[in-house]
């Protein structure tokens, strides 16, 4: 019989074993802990599905409630117009309102509705006199200033068949009708109510016209950015026949595009089955991926009842979790699950007698328990690697640009800040290179896109503030698609030659913002430059070799001290999906490491200088735009280069530790004297040390890194070998003593691996 | 004699569990099997036969690709012989005893009206390929083609908004251009058009002078034609003869597609309009490859038309819902057919679940030379299937098919002089 089991907890190891109850005792004790752990690895990964999916719920909840509530005050919004509609055609149908009179009813409803973009009628031909055949009043806001009174007969047929805001409900009823720009170029909808001649019986006589009251569809997009709802999504409308009311991107609007156009587009079968569901006037949610993009996101939609529109409300699953918290989790349920293997491993060898093999069984156990365990940390660490607090808006669609780009000029608009300008800008990247531990070296192409009239007298250009002399290099520049590049105002045209270049100008140089007679530069034009960059940029090492980092492009205009707001030219790439690395070298190759993601951000900076300007719009908190790639570390290499040699290192302190023996022939095989075992440490020693310092020396790293521990933890051994060899040499110390130093040589590993264990399970956290 | 019996149970429990084994897998490797029914002989064979390969070829590629279930897809042909009464045996047969998992068929709407009871009666499934009449819901049939207001309203739509108010309506005498032809009555009565005149000849008629001097005489802006057959080979020859080209008068017809262009001399339809959901020179990623499919299949010549492409989609969609199902069970399928959708020839095609229809997108296109369509125009969505069209009550409607049917002595289509009731 000899020592007891080596499994934990150890300070019974120590407890002299006397009869069957202290065994009882002991075994009750383990299968007790064994099962507080089991339950609490059991109960904490139950939690943790239970936590996600309810989270998941709970968002699903709010998106819902979002449509909801955002459908109610839309709603509301346009009921409010259909009574005073409804009031001025039951008036003309009953004599009480003349056509003479309309032009002031029309001004009063604008009055009493300011929300309203304008109110009209129009007669069916030659119903409102024998001489004139279209008249059809409409009162609207055209611009700032009081509203003016179109006469839309002058300007249109509108009893032509494709006029539907007309003849629609004309032959079908009161109704709201389809966005349409026929009016006054402006898109708009409307609530329509066909109304009789004086004295006719409506269920019998056709009507003689319509009245209508037309919403501005940029007003409900504003109306709805003025909702106080809670989402860090986005929410869009679409009419009874899917097409887009209001969306943050705009040009789908303008456009007139369909969700059934989106769908098709990117064969999107779940974005179509949402459009036919949206026109039926159903309420629901669906599970949405995005090809192009890669989010997966909850869309939850709902009816406006009277018009027969439908809104959505759309929410990036992937903005949910947080990364930290889950891992975190995981680590508990690590640790509990540890615990319950080494309290059901002590119990189990507690039914053995306890002989050298079991102890030797137990101490194996453990060890591997923990080296195990380590591996798991290291996975889940990969799975949900360590985030700093992320204040960056990603950019993966141009949907949550749109939304973001509205939000600051909102508050450009609140700040009394001048009209912010933005630029499209595209980035594309060749190589990284990694000069030193902070420094990196980036080469690859900008561009940017300029168009006339809104980059009026801007500078071309951008500026890299963290580069250490930059080479740029302007590599093309085109002509885009605007062949009326003509200076507004100067009377001077600037024109393109025959092949789309710039002709000899102002708009052919991108440096000059104006030409020498004072004319600011203005034409639409693409200009791409090359670039190489060295960058100094803060990396952290800290959980080396399992680091990740982010090398980064920080970009402004040239003429930073403006509002400018660089945009990503998102058009410009096939994927946006951050795993499709946009932007990135197909061939991209960075020795040691592998790119996971690239994309777009906006990060909000203040300085707290003005750099001398004046209502400097930077020095608060401006929207930066950055390009970056994301890299892990590649395993292998670190793993050849430091952990074999630590694990080749530790497992010859093991065996040093073994050779120690005073008992008869082992010790005359084995030879053991303290003297050379201080040796033979001391050679280890050296030998790590030369390790650990040169990759001090690749890292420059401020704080230890997760690698370095393992080398203090083999220090340690090699004093502890020395030390445990002399003690055990001058016969010191009766636990060293006993079973001829069998302690130390059954604690080395499970020391060891669970040292490592607690440290990684420290440092991960 | 303790250990005998130990041997014996052992040698039972080996013999229990290889027959249970064998009763698994043969089950799990069985075959779903599936009926197409269409007309392989007689009048509509010319037709029919060319949806069944298009059905054929989506089953094939299916197995192909792995099958269904893990079970390959074994297609069961029956020929209806272009009579319904035919249809109806057949129907049967393939339900009580070839055990059919779901029957693709049917072209005409006697055929789908003779075996909707049978069907109904043993609450099994129909996929039904051809644009028709609406009118009817059942929720034994998922109807592939499209209702009226996805062909024929769109096109009176688009008659309408180019100016052509004043029309003539011309189709052969049976259920669907008689609803048709009521159908755009209602509409164009609602939109302020005119019908000019409305004539019928039965079916197979080449008795078409009469008709062709009435068309010459009115001198409508457009006629809509729901001839069936080769009558309209007869009609469109009278045409030309009485010197009306699409030029003057522009005929839209609900029943020519490029399989019928293959028997018809283009010379005399080029530059008139048919009305459908799909088109073989339909410019999408998905039908180029269906269509490079189809010929590299059956030859180079053959051509494509809708009900082809919807049968082949009807095959798709069904393996959808077997899919969803995780069974090849009706009653387990026909709860997952609703919301089953697919990227076909096409387009997106997706059942509601409300009327078992596909929303469709339609498209107009101009008779090229070569027996290929231009497509001139399509609508910007799909369209909501309508089965019965809104401007008449439901009750209305039947009462209108009700008295078509009484009036031709319990049949579908008008039997001819002397036998109408």
């Amino acid at each position: 019989m000899l020592a007891p089991p080596a499994g934990l907890p150890m300070v019974l190891v120590l407890v002299p074993m006397r009869g069957a109850g202290r065994k009882i005792w002991l075994q009750g004790f383990l299968l007790i802990g064994f099962a507080m752990a089991f339950a609490t690895a059991a109960t904490l990964a139950v939690r943790h599905e239970a936590a996600e999916s309810q989270a998941q719920e709970s968002v699903l909840a709010e998106t819902i409630e979002a449509s909801e509530k955002a459908a109610a005050a839309i709603e509301t919004r346009l009921r409010a117009l259909m009574p005073a509609t409804q009031a001025i055609a039951d008036d003309l149908g009953s004599g009480k309102l003349k056509g003479s009179d309309l032009a002031a009813r029309f001004a009063r409803v604008l009055r009493d509705h300011p929300q309203v973009h304008g109110v009209g009628v129009a007669y069916e031909p030659h119903a409102y006199s024998k001489d004139i055949r279209l008249y059809a009043p409409f009162l609207v806001h055209q611009g700032e200033g009081p509203p003016k009174q179109v006469q839309l007969g002058d300007r249109l047929d509108y009893t032509d068949f494709t006029e539907r805001w007309y003849l629609e409900p004309l032959l079908n009823g009161a109704m709201w009708t389809e966005p349409n720009s026929a009016k006054t170029g402006e898109a708009l909808a409307e609530y329509a109510v066909p109304f009789y001649r004086s004295g006719d019986d409506p269920a019998q006589a056709a009507p003689i016209g319509i009245v209508y009251a037309s919403y501005a569809l940029a007003d409900i997009k504003r109306f709805m950015g003025a909702l106080d709802i809670d989402i860090s999504g986005h929410q869009f409308v679409v009419s009874r026949q899917g097409r887009f009311i209001a969306h943050p991107r705009n040009d789908l609007v303008r456009a007139g595009k369909t969700l059934f156009e989106l769908a098709w587009d990117s064969d999107d079968i779940a974005m179509y089955t949402l459009a036919i569901r949206a026109i039926k006037g159903e309420r629901g949610q669906i599970d949405h991926a995005d090809a192009v993009t890669g989010e997966t996101d909850w869309i939850a939609f709902a009816p406006v009842a009277p018009a027969g529109w439908s809104i959505a409300t759309v929410l990036a699953k992937g903005h949910l979790s947080d990364v930290n918290e889950e891992r975190r989790e995981f680590l508990h349920i690590v640790l509990a699950a540890l615990l319950a293997l080494l309290f059901l491993t002590a119990f189990v060898i507690c039914f053995w007698p306890l002989t050298m093999t079991v102890a030797w069984a137990g101490a194996t156990l453990t060890s591997v328990y923990c080296a195990f365990a380590v591996g798991v940390i290291w996975m889940v660490a990969t799975a949900f690697p360590l985030q700093n607090e992320d204040t960056s808006e990603k950019i993966v669609n141009r949907t949550n640009l749109a939304h973001y780009l509205d939000a600051y000029r909102r508050e450009s608009t609140g700040l009394k800040m001048e009209v912010p300008v933005f630029v499209p800008t595209g980035a594309f990247i060749q190589s990284i290179e990694f000069l030193s531990s902070n420094n990196v070296k980036v080469t690859g192409y900008i561009w940017q896109k300029y168009r006339r009239g809104v980059h009026r007298g801007l500078s071309r250009g951008f500026v890299l503030p963290e580069a250490d002399q930059p080479v740029i290099k302007k590599v093309y520049h085109h002509a885009l698609n605007d062949h009326s590049n003509r200076v507004a105002g100067g009377g001077k045209g600037v024109p393109f030659s025959a092949s789309g270049m710039p002709a000899a100008g102002a708009c052919r140089d991108a440096d000059n913002v104006h030409k020498a007679d004072g004319v600011p530069r203005d034409c639409s034009e693409l200009i791409g430059w090359y670039f190489s960059a060295t960058l100094r940029q803060n990396f952290s090492y800290e959980l080396y070799p399992f680091d990740s980092q982010d090398v980064w492009l920080r970009l402004w205009h040239q003429d930073f001290d403006r509002n400018v707001v660089l945009t990503p030219d998102l058009d410009s790439f096939e994927f946006t999906n951050p795993a499709a690395l946009p932007g990135v070298e197909q061939d991209f190759v960075l020795s040691g490491w592998t790119p996971k993601g690239a994309g777009f951000e906006y990060r909000r900076h203040g300085y707290n200088t003005n750099f001398g300007i004046e209502r400097y719009v930077g020095q608060g908190s401006f929207p930066e735009l950055y390009y970056s790639v994301h890299i892990t570390r590649n395993f292998l290499g670190p793993f050849v280069l430091h952990f074999l040699p630590q694990f080749v290192v530790a497992a010859l302190l093991f065996m040093i530790l073994l050779m120690g023996s005073k008992v008869g022939d082992q010790a005359k095989w084995l030879g053991f004297t303290s003297k050379d075992v201080v040796r033979a440490c001391s050679v280890l020693v050296i030998v790590l040390i030369f390790a650990h310092t040169a990759l001090r020396r690749t890292l420059f790293s401020a704080s230890l890194v997760y690698l370095e521990y393992f080398y203090l933890i083999l220090y340690l051994s090699c004093i502890f070998v020395s030390s445990n060899s002399i003690m055990f040499a001058t016969g010191k110390g009766r636990l060293l003593q006993y079973g001829d130093n069998l302690l130390p040589k059954l604690l080395f590993w499970p020391v060891v691996t669970g040292t490592i264990f607690a440290i990684t399970l420290v440092l991960f956290y | 004699m303790m250990r005998r019996k130990i041997l014996a149970i052992v040698v039972a429990g080996i013999v229990l569990a290889g027959g249970a084994l064998g009763w698994f897998m043969t089950s799990y490797n069985k075959p779903i099997k599936v009926g197409i029914l269409h007309s392989l002989s007689g009048t509509m064979a010319i037709s029919e036969s060319a949806v069944v390969d298009a059905a054929l070829m989506a089953i094939d590629e299916i197995n192909a690709a792995g099958g269904l279930l893990g079970r390959q897809i074994q297609p069961v042909v029956a020929d209806g012989a272009s009579d319904p009464a035919v249809f109806a045996r057949e129907t049967e047969r393939l339900i009580k005893i070839e055990g059919v998992s779901t029957i693709f068929g049917c072209w005409t709407s006697a055929c789908r009206r003779t075996i909707r009871p049978v069907i109904e009666a043993n609450n099994h499934l129909l996929f039904y390929p051809v644009q028709y009449e609406g009118l009817e819901q059942s929720p034994n049939i998922v109807y592939l083609g499209a209702a009226p207001n996805q062909q024929i309203v769109p096109a009176l739509e688009w008659a309408l908004r180019t100016g052509r108010k004043r029309l003539f309506l011309v189709g052969s005498d049976y259920v669907f251009p008689r609803v048709a032809n009521a159908i755009i009555g209602d509409y164009i009565k609602k939109w302020r058009g005119e019908i000019v005149g409305e004539r019928y000849l039965l079916l197979g008629s080449q008795d078409v002078d009469d008709i062709v001097a009435e068309i010459v005489k009115r001198r409508p802006d457009a006629i809509l034609n729901t001839i069936n057959g080769d009558s309209n080979i007869a009609f469109f020859r009278a045409l030309r003869a009485a010197g009306i080209t699409p030029k003057d008068i522009l005929t839209i017809s609900f029943s020519i597609s490029e399989n019928e262009l293959a028997s018809i001399d283009p010379d005399l339809v080029a530059g008139d309009i048919a009305s459908w959901n799909y088109f073989q020179s339909l410019d999408e990623a998905s039908n180029h490859n269906f269509a490079a499919n189809f010929k590299a299949r059956y030859g180079k010549d053959r051509v494509i038309g809708d009900p082809m492409a919807a049968a082949y989609e009807g095959i798709y969609l069904w393996a959808r819902a077997v899919a969803a199902a995780g069974s090849a069970k009706v009653n387990e399928i026909r709860a997952k057919v609703g919301h089953s959708s697919f990227h076909g020839p096409s387009g997106i095609a997706y059942i509601d679940a409300e009327n078992q229809h596909l929303w469709k997108k339609v498209r107009l296109g101009r008779i090229r030379g070569d027996g290929q369509f231009d497509i001139i125009w399509s609508s910007e969505i799909p369209i909501r299937p309508e089965p019965y069209p809104a401007l008449r009550s439901r009750a209305e409607w039947d009462g209108f098919l009700k008295k078509l049917y009484d009036g031709w002595s319990g049949r579908w289509s008008n039997p001819g002089p002397g036998k109408t009731g």
